[in-house]
């Protein structure tokens, strides 16, 4: 196991370093001038050319490639454009609302999900469940920044119970922080939800339908201890998958959600770096969210083996 | 009764104004206090009766925002944040460096500069007591008022005002402009420095007044240090009513009451007079999302919209505690045509794209019915250098014309070559109709959308485009246009005749010779057709009903400014 684990880290440098390539090249390749970006339409050719250098740009591609990806290496990614600090730390100070939304999110979906999905499994094709898959269909189809604005309207701006947009940090009053948060996390934990609720009914359908689970009910288990007990555990394999999905995404940075609700966070950097032409950061960020990505999927492998004792990585 | 007329006969305020500059002329002049004469005809003959007046425009009256003066700032009420919701986040907050409209909305809270706009366009003293000009035009002393504090307690002194020329001068557009015509700047004494010019500029004290790209007086110390890199937010010291506290980026830029403070002794007019730091704090959030910036003003968390496009008017206009208010012009459109490479280095083609343009249905497409109107001036009509010269070939809607002059320069179909981005729909709208338009009168064309960031790259090879659409916004002086002024700019409009009038605007004393100098600069414009002006976009502002002491102080048509505004309870 242990040895797994190593293994898939090692192969998180080859990844990253195929995505610092990629992305290096695609931000070389993409028209946009830093420099015009940040002095605007009226700055003379001469101001540009001046920040230009300072910036950097004007060296060769080559040579700015080599220079980045030796400080890559070593986790430096350089100084923001734009931002003028360090790409790391620009990195870090957007981790928390993106970290602690993703957080949020995914427990509140999964709260909602799993009862949902196993009761619309259990009492499959009832008036419950055709409920609880339209409200999960809603989820999955009311697009998040509509979903959004909804909610600020009717909490922010109707009823004035809660912000519309912004971010508090959680160390610096945990209560107005969870305030700014909640709408968010309604508008991505609804999302999130709908799609985990349908896959978990239709993964508890199939299981409910196995053998082994007749065999429990003709044992003379009550439901309760059959569909917990039995069928949930072994339908939680897709289910953890797309949870690891869901999660990895989130963390990535939810850029709708962040743009709608103003969160300063990873996705909107990132998308606001593209814009900008910040080309450090993006490199950073994208880097940063492919190494989530396989951290996360890691993470899902993992738990595998104490959902299924019949998986086993290691030996080969 | 021509407008000029009509601004002649209705205006004495301007006529005072002008006498004034021309008595100047003949003396050695000298100018303290209310109004700069150097700065020839920035007075805006008819700003108040203009800004007073009902403007109609396609069935909807509104009443735009007049200016009030001498109002006393000892009304207001102490304490409070202010949040503005600003559109984006600045790279930097220093101006002399970057020219973008937030930074000038947070930056002029914080720093002054040595002159300033009054409540009728008048380049007053702010951070300078006067400016002494000499006969021959070539030495302008200016001095400081004495006892004003920096935010970092040191007290503001010739040195200071030196080293913040001398770093803005070189990099600043305007700084560009005064560059062209420096010999030196020196300090004379503490409280005095000298501007020695090779040739007169007598729109020196304008071109140093407090507008976007401005020069803001900082510490000497910081400006050494700062040198050609952007100040770093510890470095944002200035002498204004509020000074920095925070900034995280993208997140707010804080800033809180400067105690200390020192203004002068004159009643707040414009941006000019005694300015009272009511508010505790004012916070500037970023928040880049329309709808986002419109559910924040509705729920009460800003005060204050920096922009609002006008489909959001309506939402807002019967939410509760909310203010809509329509301003005078802020800025205008306008279609660039590149002069400097591709198919409209042909004036004929160009006098096609005049030809076929109807700008009615552009002013619906980008600000929406009631919210603009037509006007031939390239100066906007609260300026006492609005002109109707030339009038016949504005929103000349002839496609048969076009057609003529199409035939004429033996256009062969080659598409137009149309930029622009939807990242600024009102310039995107812009150019959609004028694809329409132009396709109408026979011309072939090509829109190509791109991100802002290529665009701008794409307009800066003469050979990738032929037509781009942007707006001018509104400047008191037409020397303060970079449209007008630089030969560089986009389109590239650089023919003998409009160098020769702007050379003339920036040099001649008496403002009847400028004033024939931007009408030669409109007729230019309408001849040359380098650029086609769309409408008049009126100026809109969104804001909390428990914000006063702005609307109809401070000018909103170039941006707010928060001195002597406070918070209702």
């Amino acid at each position: 196991m242990i040895a797994y684990i190593v293994r898939r880290l090692l192969l998180l440098i080859p990844v990253l370093l195929i995505v610092g390539v990629v992305v290096f090249t695609l931000m070389h390749l993409t028209p946009g001038d830093p420099a015009s970006v940040m002095l605007g339409r009226e700055a003379t050719p001469e101001q540009k050319d001046a920040l230009r250098e300072r910036l950097g740009l004007n060296e060769p591609i080559p040579v700015q490639f080599v220079n980045w990806f030796g400080s890559a290496l070593r986790l430096d990614f350089g100084d923001s454009l734009f931002i003028g600090k360090p790409v790391t730390q620009a990195l870090l100070d957007r981790a928390e609302p993106t970290g602690l939304l993703a957080l949020y999110s995914i427990t509140l979906a999964v709260l909602i999900a799993i009862p949902a999905g196993v009761i619309a499994a259990v009492r499959a094709n009832s008036p419950l469940d055709r409920l609880l898959m339209v409200v999960s269909i809603s989820g999955v189809a009311i697009p998040s920044f509509f979903f959004g604005i909804l909610l600020i309207l009717l909490f922010a701006v109707v009823l004035g119970w809660l912000p519309s947009g912004g971010y508090v940090d959680i160390g610096d009053d945990p209560v107005e922080h969870f305030r700014y948060m909640l709408l968010p996390t309604l508008t991505l934990g609804f999302s999130a939800a709908g799609l985990l609720a349908r896959l978990v009914r239709s993964a508890m359908l199939d299981v409910l339908n196995e053998d082994y689970v007749r065999t429990a009910y003709s044992k003379g288990l009550v439901e309760r201890h059959v569909v917990i007990g039995h069928a949930f555990r072994n339908a939680m394999i897709p289910v953890l998958t797309v949870i690891g999905i869901s999660l990895a995404g989130m963390l990535g940075g939810a850029v709708v959600i962040e743009t709608v609700f103003n969160i300063p966070g990873l996705g909107r950097l990132l998308v606001q770096s593209v814009t900008r032409r910040d080309i450090p950061v993006v490199q950073g960020a994208v880097m940063t969210v492919a190494a989530i990505e396989v951290l996360v999927m890691l993470l899902i492998d993992v738990l595998y083996v104490f959902v299924d004792p019949r998986i086993r990585y290691g030996a080969d | 009764m021509s407008r000029r007329d009509q601004r002649d006969s209705t205006s004495t305020k301007s006529n005072s104004t002008h006498e004034r500059l021309l008595r100047s002329r003949l003396s050695r002049r000298s100018v303290v206090g209310a109004g700069i004469a150097g700065a020839a005809g920035i007075a805006a003959a008819g700003t108040l009766s203009r800004a007073n007046a009902v403007a109609t425009s396609g069935g909807m009256v509104r009443t735009a925002a007049p200016l009030k003066q001498a109002t006393p700032p000892a009304e207001g009420i102490y304490g409070g944040r202010l949040r503005v919701a600003t559109t984006g986040q600045p790279a930097t907050l220093d101006g002399h460096f970057v020219a973008q409209r937030t930074i000038g909305l947070i930056d002029w809270n914080m720093f002054e500069a040595l002159f300033t706009f009054d409540g009728e366009y008048n380049t007053v003293p702010m951070l300078a007591e006067g400016i002494e000009i000499s006969d021959d035009g070539l030495t302008n002393k200016i001095t400081l008022r004495q006892g004003v504090p920096f935010h970092n307690g040191d007290e503001m002194t010739a040195t200071d005002v030196v080293a913040s020329f001398k770093r803005w001068a070189p990099v600043a557009s305007l700084g560009l402009g005064i560059s062209a015509f420096l010999d030196e700047i020196v300090e004379v004494d503490p409280y005095a420095v000298e501007i020695r010019l090779t040739a007169p500029l007598v729109a020196l004290p304008s071109l140093l007044a407090r507008q976007q790209s401005g020069l803001s007086i900082h510490p000497a110390a910081i400006m050494e240090a700062a040198a050609s890199e952007p100040m770093t937010p510890e470095q944002y010291i200035g002498t204004a009513p509020y000074k920095f506290v925070e900034f995280q980026a993208d997140r707010f830029t804080l800033l809180d009451r400067f105690d200390d403070y020192v203004g002068v002794d004159s009643p707040p007019s414009g941006y000019a007079g005694s300015k009272a730091a009511f508010l505790d704090e004012i916070e500037f959030i970023p928040v880049p999302e329309e709808a986002a910036r419109v559910a924040g003003l509705q729920a009460g968390e800003y005060n204050y919209l920096e922009e609002i496009i006008p489909d959001q008017i309506a939402v807002l206009q019967d939410s509760p505690g909310v203010t809509i208010e329509i301003l005078p012009p802020r800025s205008y459109g306008i279609i660039i045509l590149n002069t400097a490479g591709g198919m409209f280095t042909d004036q004929t083609l160009r006098q096609a794209v005049q030809a076929a343009i109807e700008v009615v249905s552009s002013g619906q497409a980008t600000h929406g019915e009631g919210y603009f109107e037509p006007g031939p001036g390239i100066m906007l009509p609260q300026t006492v250098w609005a002109s109707d010269v030339s009038a016949e070939l504005y929103n000349q809607n002839n496609p048969e014309k076009a057609r003529q002059l199409l035939e004429e320069a033996g256009y062969d179909g080659t598409p137009v070559r149309i930029l622009c981005t939807q990242e600024d729909l009102g310039d995107y709208n812009a150019a959609v109709v004028a694809q329409q338009q132009l396709e109408q009168a026979g011309f072939t064309t090509e829109l190509e959308v791109s991100d802002e960031a290529t665009l701008e790259e794409n307009l800066e090879d003469d050979e990738r485009w032929d037509l781009t659409t942007n707006a001018i916004v509104f400047r008191p002086d037409p020397v303060l246009v970079d449209r007008f002024v630089s030969c560089t700019v986009d389109g590239k409009w650089c023919s003998e005749g409009k160098v020769d009038a702007i050379e003339r605007l920036q040099t001649e004393s008496d403002f009847e010779a400028r004033y024939a100098a931007l009408e030669d600069l409109q007729r230019l414009w309408y001849e040359e057709v380098p650029m086609v002006k769309l409408v008049n976009n009126y100026g809109v502002a969104a804001l909390t009903s428990n914000v006063q002491g702005l609307i109809g102080r401070t000018h909103f048509e170039i941006e707010p400014e928060f001195a002597n505004c406070w918070l209702e309870a």
